[in-house]
């Protein structure tokens, strides 16, 4: 790893935890809804820079995020570290499997859902362990994450487009879109 | 947005709807009524079947009735009969206070899910 992804990795790890961070002050309409803002980082770092790059952005939001809201090794860091792991592979095997067929929109929908099969598959296996309920939430995490998976989507998308169209250069070597 | 953006946006919205209907479905098919006497359990049902359930209670017998998937009081030995005016219900309780008879539905008898895929 040299130096240049390293300086990236640390900025764009800043701004995934400023997002965590910010969304967490939201209020919501619903207790454990989440945008999943950050995912327009690991999302925008996974076109531009690779898997590697993205993987790695999601360990440090999780980890550092938890470590700052004080639910580190908690149930919910427990949630969050499963679905962020998931979602970033699940994207990242999208990419190369089908990089004709899906725009980053595709990609956020794809991240979203996974992230929530695998929140709602630890959920079961771990704290609630009654099936029923389960079965019950999951048709509407489901939609609440694909509508939050389209937001992100898009703003990915615009800001992938205007990152190419600003910097060229820098991003010519890395960039795949 | 590609079009194969669009066709899985689409496709995860109508999945999901669809699934909440199913959900809905199957679980609301295993709900029952379950009728206590004085916080005991006398009697449970499912409200699938239509009947009239006579109820031994503190005061005197009670009715219980059960249709259409619905469960009201019919009759009761009680003055103010605030359990009858409550009507039909498919969910939550009818308290008959007199009587200390208090009719459940919604909950119990649920199936369990054999199997899940995908």
């Amino acid at each position: 790893m040299q130096l240049q992804d390293k300086r990236r990795i640390a900025i764009l790890s800043a701004y995934a935890l400023a997002l965590h961070g910010f969304e967490a002050l939201l209020p919501s309409p619903i207790p454990w809804l989440r945008l999943g803002l950050a995912n327009i980082i690991t999302l925008t770092a996974l076109v531009l820079f690779g898997f590697r790059t993205a993987f790695t952005i999601t360990l440090i939001r999780v980890i550092l995020g938890s470590l700052f809201a004080g639910t580190f090794l908690g149930p919910s860091f427990v949630l969050s570290l499963g679905g962020g792991i998931c979602g970033t592979c699940a994207m990242g095997a999208m990419l190369v499997i089908s990089k004709r067929f899906f725009g980053p929109i595709g990609l956020s929908l794809i991240g979203a859902l996974f992230h929530n099969i695998a929140q709602l598959f630890l959920a079961y296996w771990i704290f609630i362990q009654r099936i029923e309920a389960v079965i019950f939430i999951a048709p509407v995490i489901m939609l609440l994450g694909t509508l939050t998976g389209l937001v992100n989507g898009i703003v990915s998308d615009i800001l992938i487009k205007n990152l190419l169209k600003k910097e060229p250069d820098s991003l010519h070597n890395v960039a795949q879109a | 947005m590609t079009i194969a953006d669009r066709a899985l946006f689409l496709l995860l919205i109508i999945a999901s709807c669809a699934g909440m209907f199913y959900t809905r479905e199957a679980l609301s098919q295993g709900t029952g009524v379950v009728i206590e006497v004085g916080g005991k359990p006398v009697f449970t049902a499912s409200l699938a079947v239509d009947r009239d359930v006579p109820i031994e209670g503190a005061h005197g017998l009670a009715v219980v009735e059960i249709r259409d998937g619905k469960v009201r009081m019919k009759e009761a030995p009680c003055d103010n009969h605030i359990c009858m005016k409550q009507g039909w219900i498919t969910r939550g309780t009818i308290v008959c206070l007199p009587n200390s008879i208090v009719v459940i539905a919604g909950g119990g008898l649920k199936k369990d899910v054999d199997a899940i895929t995908g």
